[in-house]
């Protein structure tokens, strides 16, 4: 006789692991064992729920192989997570396909071939147009604007659904297109509702608005309002790696305003982005902390500091060249835009890291 | 020129998005009405020194009709018009320079409306405190409203709500009674059923000098829990108390809370007044000089917000210190059930991190330890990795060495924050202490094992391990396999391939193909084991690769490794190639 599996313990377990890296261990474990016992509804939740760490708390690349087996597993049985359960198969193939963004090593054509798989799921099961939209459009912010800005007309203009961001993020998200565009004003109208507080907020509400603003007043010197914003970015976007593209552009703004913090900030957090796939979180991090380090270098030559071992230039003795640490981060910003630009045929990263440097001398 | 128009508002399309987007639950309409009727109470108090026999009252015909009346100030005919009948105008928001007095609870002049999400129509009879004659006003979600004359009514406002279909359960006494207690338990005006006099909504005026079993029980009749400690707060922002939960929670819920703003409901949820860590406490505030979102289900995000969580903080931090020093034994069984929140929160705060450090435990190769306790022994190396710390722990054991897991949420800031406060001989894990555990074979006995390392490692190739000869205990354990982090991605990363095809798998490949480096696991051959010794003297190469991949695949299913399906086959094809051999050469 084959023994039912307790996936309901195996949950339990799940909810009550502290820290996301024991989370995602233990969910590990529980996907084996749902696997060995091939019960097909647990193999899927427990992927799920993985994919949902790694996206919302961890590294989101990580989420892509777990969604590859969702896919491969529902389509042998849709009908395993019952009548709804094609919501949770788009929400993991969102998951598996968003982080292709943030991966210059996966050609364009590979993620066109993916979204035209993920367009066709959309119209197998008239559900999430909106979302398709939205990826859309955040592709091509890192390849072509005026694209990206027709792709989020269409997103905005296209009903939302169950697998729509909360309207808080999707008016933070039009907050960032805005401000991308150049258009402060259609950004302050956006944000109008979410400064006013009158929505519900997300866990990552207001912080994406936050950033959009800080990144578009960091772009034009504009260092005060820059130092007042990245305050109040950093009291809620300072959780786990995922918030580490907001602690990248607080440290730029720290680098002026605080230079202190941010260097405590850049050596408590370097941590998280040491293996990390995410591209873009690391770029982001990498110059924010390669402007801190380039303005300690201004004040001083060393600088004691407990790195974590794995970090290349790691020294026992702790002590560091502050004109060392800033050439270091500046040369993998610089890397990890070429092979963005490469990989979109565009030449935004690179403009970015000079407009940076521009502002920074 | 051009010509101005006004808009016209579709009040059904108005009260959608109440009911479905601004309000969480048709419920509220009893919110908005007791917020109505104290404030009107509350301008009448101001209007009329002296005056101090404020109440509410409600009557019921039992699931048909309910009946609200407050004996305020009462409206004018001119303020009927002007505020019952104007959406997003406040009787209370035009005074005092454009601020709101501290004292009024409400500020949008939406609430009325949630009214119609429960009936639909609103009646209000009226009659100014000040004098002047009485109006019975009927609105519509049509938007159209009568105004009549009235002669039978006292001083006061009163609202009468016919049930609609549908919504008959509001209008039951027990629904009624809890929606009362639910969001105006604090309120400091009485509210009782209508030829009553039991108060509704009655709770002690004073906490400061409230003793700590008054509290507790105050805690056990109001939440339904028998909390472990009661901590009072008393702050510029905040007034009431915290309860420490008697059971684990997840960092996760932030709901549960009564806080209040002026004595009225304002949410359960924590998360935008309480900090992080405060997910260990129920807690019955009462804040004031906050400000509300216009929904009045959180707060809005400013400077006087962040005050109120920094006084929080102080007031919690505060009580815990006291405890310390004046009940050891509370503050123990409080730690031995909130250790997370208490990690949480000693990250951050070095007094804390001082006072609790000895009672934390933290998972190590000799089971769970105190702060205490590692302080005594000393020395010892942490891994940041769950999997690796199980992967080591039986060597650690065996060879007595201390291995003290950092992978779970807040030790790994706190187990070298221990070693930099206290000096002690406690690091991470180096690559060169890997290899004291698992001792470097002599030049001869690298000779020895050199076939079957070879061979080994040319088995194993497809499947990115090198087989490298150690010597480490336990000595029954014939090898070892472990991988980075990096090199557990890869695994899943091929795993998904087998599993999938087409674009998806494309997109996997290249991203394995865009990794700088590809990371090998290692599969460590233990020389103390009997099984390696005289696997070492086999010569046969063909046969080692077979057992190599046996052995390989058993300190996977050893390690709790998945399998992929490569490997189970491999295992297959080597058990075979072994029964080929025909026993006897081992």
């Amino acid at each position: 006789m084959s023994k039912v599996f307790q996936g309901r313990l195996w949950e339990g377990r799940i909810q009550s692991t502290q820290g996301t890296a024991a989370k995602m261990a233990v969910i590990q474990d529980a996907i084996r064992q749902a696997d060995q016992a091939g019960d097909t509804y647990w193999r899927l939740l427990f992927r799920y729920e993985y994919a949902c760490e790694a996206t919302f708390r961890d590294d989101p690349p990580k989420a892509m192989p777990v969604s590859a087996e969702f896919a491969a597993i529902f389509e042998a049985d849709p009908d395993a997570l019952g009548p709804e359960g094609y919501e949770m198969y788009l929400m993991i193939m969102q998951m598996g396909i968003d982080p292709i963004v943030c991966l210059p090593q996966i050609p364009m054509e590979q993620w066109e071939a993916l979204m035209d798989q993920f367009h066709a799921l959309v119209k197998r099961y008239r559900f999430g147009l909106r979302t398709y939209w939205w990826q859309m459009c955040q592709f091509y912010m890192y390849v072509d604007k005026d694209k990206a800005f027709s792709y989020f007309q269409k997103f905005w203009k296209t009903g939302r659904d169950g697998l729509s961001d909360c309207r808080a993020c999707e008016r933070s998200h039009a907050v960032h297109m805005s401000l991308i565009m150049g258009d402060r004003k259609a950004a302050d109208e956006y944000a109008k509702p979410l400064k006013a507080g009158r929505t519900h907020f997300c866990s990552d509400t207001p912080q994406l608005m936050w950033l959009a603003y800080l990144e578009d007043y960091l772009s034009r010197g504009e260092w005060d309002a820059a130092a007042g914003q990245a305050n109040a970015l950093f009291r809620k976007g300072n959780r786990d790696k995922s918030d580490l593209s907001y602690l990248g552009a607080v440290l730029c703004a720290w680098a002026r305003s605080d230079l202190d913090s941010a260097v405590a900030l850049a050596e408590r957090r370097l941590v998280w982005t040491l293996g990390m796939w995410d591209q873009k979180k690391r770029y982001d991090f990498y110059k924010g902390a390669w402007v801190t380090f380039q303005a300690l270098a201004k004040q001083r030559d060393e600088v004691l500091l407990e790195l974590p071992e794995q970090f290349p230039l790691w020294q026992a003795s702790g002590r560091y060249l502050s004109a060392e640490l800033a050439g270091w981060f500046y040369h993998q910003c610089s890397e990890i835009a070429g092979r963005f630009d490469a990989r979109n045929g565009s030449g935004l990263f690179t403009d970015d890291l000079a407009r940076t440097k521009r502002l920074n001398p | 020129m051009s010509e101005s128009f006004h808009f016209q508002v579709n009040l059904g399309g108005m009260l959608d998005v109440l009911s479905n987007h601004l309000y969480k639950s048709p419920d509220v309409f009893l919110r908005e009405l007791l917020q109505n009727g104290v404030d009107a109470i509350t301008q009448r108090r101001k209007e009329q020194p002296g005056w101090d026999e404020g109440r509410i009252t409600i009557a019921l015909a039992e699931g048909r009709r309910l009946t609200f009346r407050d004996n305020g100030m009462g409206l004018t005919e001119a303020g009927i018009h002007r505020f019952l009948a104007v959406i997003g105008q406040s009787s209370k928001t035009q005074l005092q320079d454009g601020r709101i007095p501290e004292d009024y609870i409400g500020r949008f002049g939406i609430g009325l409306l949630s009214c119609f999400m429960v009936s639909d129509a609103i009646v209000v009879h009226t009659r100014p405190a000040d004098g002047g004659p009485a109006h019975a006003w009927t609105g519509r979600p049509d938007g159209t409203y009568t105004l009549e004359p009235l002669e039978d009514c006292s001083p006061g406002t009163t609202v009468i709500l016919t049930a609609r279909p549908g919504a008959e359960h509001y209008f039951q006494r027990e629904a009624v009674e809890e929606l009362v207690r639910y969001y105006g338990l604090a309120l400091p005006v009485p509210v009782y059923f209508a030829g009553e006099d039991r108060r509704l909504n009655a709770i002690p005026d004073d906490f400061v000098h409230t003793g700590r079993g008054q509290l507790l029980s105050f805690g056990a009749w109001l939440f339904g829990e028998e909390f472990l400690e009661a901590i009072l707060i008393h702050t510029p922002h905040l007034n009431g108390v915290a309860f420490v939960l008697p059971y684990q929670t997840d960092a996760s819920v932030k709901s549960g809370h009564r806080i209040y703003l002026k004595y009225m409901l304002l949410t359960e949820r924590g998360d935008r007044l309480l900090p992080p860590w405060a997910f260990f406490l129920r807690c019955f505030l009462n804040t004031s000089g906050l400000r509300p979102t216009a929904s009045r289900e959180d707060f809005y995000e400013d400077g006087a917000l962040e005050a109120a969580t920094a006084e929080f903080e102080g007031a919690v931090r505060a009580h815990l210190e006291r405890l310390a020093r004046e009940s050891p034994d509370i503050l123990e069984e409080l730690v031995a059930v909130h250790s997370q929140a208490i990690k949480a929160m000693a990250v951050w705060d070095d007094s804390l991190f001082r006072l609790f450090i000895d009672h934390l435990t933290f998972e190590t190769s000799e089971g769970r330890l105190s702060g205490g306790k590692l302080k005594r022994l000393g020395r010892g190396e942490w891994v940041s990795s769950v999997d690796r710390f199980r992967q080591l722990k039986p060597i650690f054991l065996a060879q007595d060495r201390l291995l003290i897991c950092t992978g779970y949420a807040f030790d790994g800031e706190l187990i070298p924050k221990l070693a930099r406060a206290f000096s002690l001989a406690i690091g991470p894990l180096r690559e060169e202490s890997m290899d004291v555990v698992l001792e470097e074979p002599t030049l001869d006995e690298r000779q020895q094992v050199f076939a079957l390392q070879r061979a080994a490692s040319r088995a194993l190739a497809p499947f990115d391990c090198r087989a490298e000869a150690r010597r480490f205990l336990p000595a029954e354990l014939p090898a070892l396999y472990t991988m980075s982090d990096e090199v557990q991605f890869f695994r899943q990363v091929q795993t998904a391939q087998d599993m999938s095809r087409g674009v998806f798998s494309d997109a996997l490949a290249s991203l394995l193909a865009g990794a700088e480096e590809r990371p090998a696991a290692s599969l460590y051959l233990n020389l103390n084991s009997r099984l390696i010794q005289r696997l070492a003297q086999v010569e046969d190469a063909g046969l080692l690769g077979s057992v190599a991949r046996i052995l390989y695949v058993q300190a996977l299913i050893t390690g709790g490794y998945a399998l992929r399906s490569g490997e189970l086959k491999t295992m297959s094809e080597a058990l075979l190639e072994l029964l080929d051999h025909q026993g006897g050469s081992i």
